[in-house]
């Protein structure tokens, strides 16, 4: 196989594009371009989508989907700090306080939702009734919940080492 | 140079692989709001917990109820089921854009946004903007390049935007920080628990991710042998990532595989091979009741390897 003889490229190095195929196929090998107001519409649509996003970089948050920052692990723990985690536990008429998984299926909620709701738990835990409301629709097999409560459990850190914890509650909700 | 800019965007490159990203992503698609991402249905029982996204307020959209989601699901597994047929491939692929959009719109308005579906909502807005493409196709087009190359940025946008919020929340010394304790401390496996005794493999590994990340954009600058490079780098960092905290950015690492890489190559030998194969037809007209009707005839068996004049990167 010979290589391709230099001609203006068709790749994206800059390079000369290859020679049209040899056979039937060099009817065809020639790119087909596009208008100029099709270029000109799909520049400004890239162009408008890119300066969002860039935007949305520093100035937004998620609530500005899809134009918000790609902010996937973006927060800093402290080396020397403590790592959260949201604890989510029930109980009902048999049984005391339990941990409840965050599971869609089973309560609804995953718990990077329920982390991103604290405050809003915080203000009114009654909010809190929701997920016995889900997992009684979703789980009807299993007892219904007579409380829920959502708990921060804060581990310490120490030089990125794991030293114990502390638990902190957030919202408490009791079934009338 | 602007005028260069431009002309890079629109860089032809086969239709052939639109056509192999079209099967595959619809396809997929599918398979999310069935299987992976189906949480938009359990939020049915979760209707309190709604906190409508900006979008969603700016266009009026309605709160999510069990019907709506039914509605938009279905719609959603029709229409990529037609595109990735290729019927109708722009009508179809823009309801699927819109639906899909909608999609991701409920799911995320519940308190937690997910940041791996931008290359997949840009492949799905650009796709449609093709018309009709043939994998046996062995015409470039600036159409696809365009569409292709939307999808790549999108891509690279993720990593090297990321960095910039990194240091928005984290700031400068993120790399410094504890972050991956965190991430692995909550979801360890396996393969990760013991990091947490040996806390310096994390902390190399968070300066490793950020250099990664703001290093992204070279991958549009380099030869296509060390593009082909970047994107193995970058598919090794999402299966790492996946067994150190089972976290995997799917959509975003199926869009970069096939943006990136060369497909229509795969599906070009394997045309030759299987025309071969039946009586010595070496794919100099299409296999009889073959599915590229209409299609270019390829030339000769090695054609294929010798002639994907643009790789696209």
């Amino acid at each position: 196989m010979s290589p391709p003889a230099p001609s203006p490229s068709a790749d994206d190095t800059g390079a000369a594009p290859a020679p049209p195929e040899t056979g039937a196929a060099a009817a065809t090998a020639e790119p087909r371009g596009l208008s100029r107001t099709g270029r000109a519409l799909r520049l400004v649509a890239c162009t408008v989508c890119l300066a969002l996003l860039t935007f949305g970089t520093f100035f937004w948050d998620d609530f500005h989907f899809p134009f918000g920052p790609f902010r996937m692990y973006s927060t800093r723990n402290d080396p020397n700090g403590t790592i959260q985690v949201a604890i989510l536990q029930g109980r009902t008429e048999s049984q005391d306080w339990h941990d409840l998984p965050f599971h869609p299926d089973i309560t609804g909620v995953n718990r990077a939702e329920v982390e991103g709701q604290i405050p809003l738990f915080e203000a009114d835990p009654d909010r809190l009734s929701v997920i016995a409301d889900a997992m009684a629709a979703q789980q009807p097999h299993l007892e219904p919940l007579t409380g829920v409560r959502l708990i921060n459990r804060y581990h310490l850190l120490e030089e990125r080492r794991l030293n114990g914890h502390r638990d902190d509650l957030i919202a408490v909700w009791e079934a009338p | 140079m602007l005028r260069a800019a431009a002309d890079w965007w629109f860089t032809p490159m086969p239709d052939a692989r639109v056509r192999v990203f079209r099967v595959v992503i619809y396809l997929f698609v599918v398979y999310d709001v069935l299987f992976i991402h189906n949480i938009a249905a359990n939020h049915a029982h979760t209707g309190e917990l709604y906190r409508p996204l900006e979008i969603a307020e700016l266009l009026s959209l309605p709160q999510p109820t069990p019907v709506l989601i039914t509605a938009v699901q279905w719609t959603l597994i029709a229409s990529c089921l037609l595109s990735a047929a290729g019927w109708f491939p722009r009508v179809s692929g823009t309801i699927a854009f819109l639906a899909y959009f909608e999609w991701c719109i409920m799911s995320f308005s519940y308190g937690k946004v997910d940041h791996d579906r931008i290359a997949l909502l840009v492949a799905l807005a650009v796709l449609p903007t093709v018309g009709r493409a043939l994998a046996a196709d062995r015409t470039l087009s600036a159409a696809a390049g365009w569409a292709l190359r939307c999808v790549q940025v999108a891509v690279i946008a993720t990593y090297f935007l990321s960095a910039f919020a990194k240091f928005r929340f984290g700031g400068f010394d993120w790399a410094n920080g504890a972050t991956l304790v965190r991430a692995v401390f909550r979801r360890s496996t396996v393969f990760s628990e013991w990091m947490l005794d040996v806390p310096w493999v994390l902390h190399a590994g968070q300066w490793a991710i950020l250099l990664m990340e703001l290093s992204a954009p070279v991958i549009f600058l380099v030869a296509l042998r060390w593009r082909y490079a970047m994107v193995g780098m970058f598919v090794a960092f999402h299966i790492a990532t996946y067994m150190v905290i089972t976290i995997v950015f799917l959509p975003h690492t199926i869009c970069l595989v096939l943006a990136f890489l060369p497909t229509e190559k795969l599906v070009w030998w394997a045309r030759d091979r299987f025309a071969a194969l039946r009586g010595g037809r070496t794919g100099t007209a299409p296999p009889p009741g073959g599915a590229a009707a209409g299609a270019a005839p390829s030339a000769s068996p090695s054609a294929p390897a010798a002639a994907a004049p643009a790789e696209g990167g």
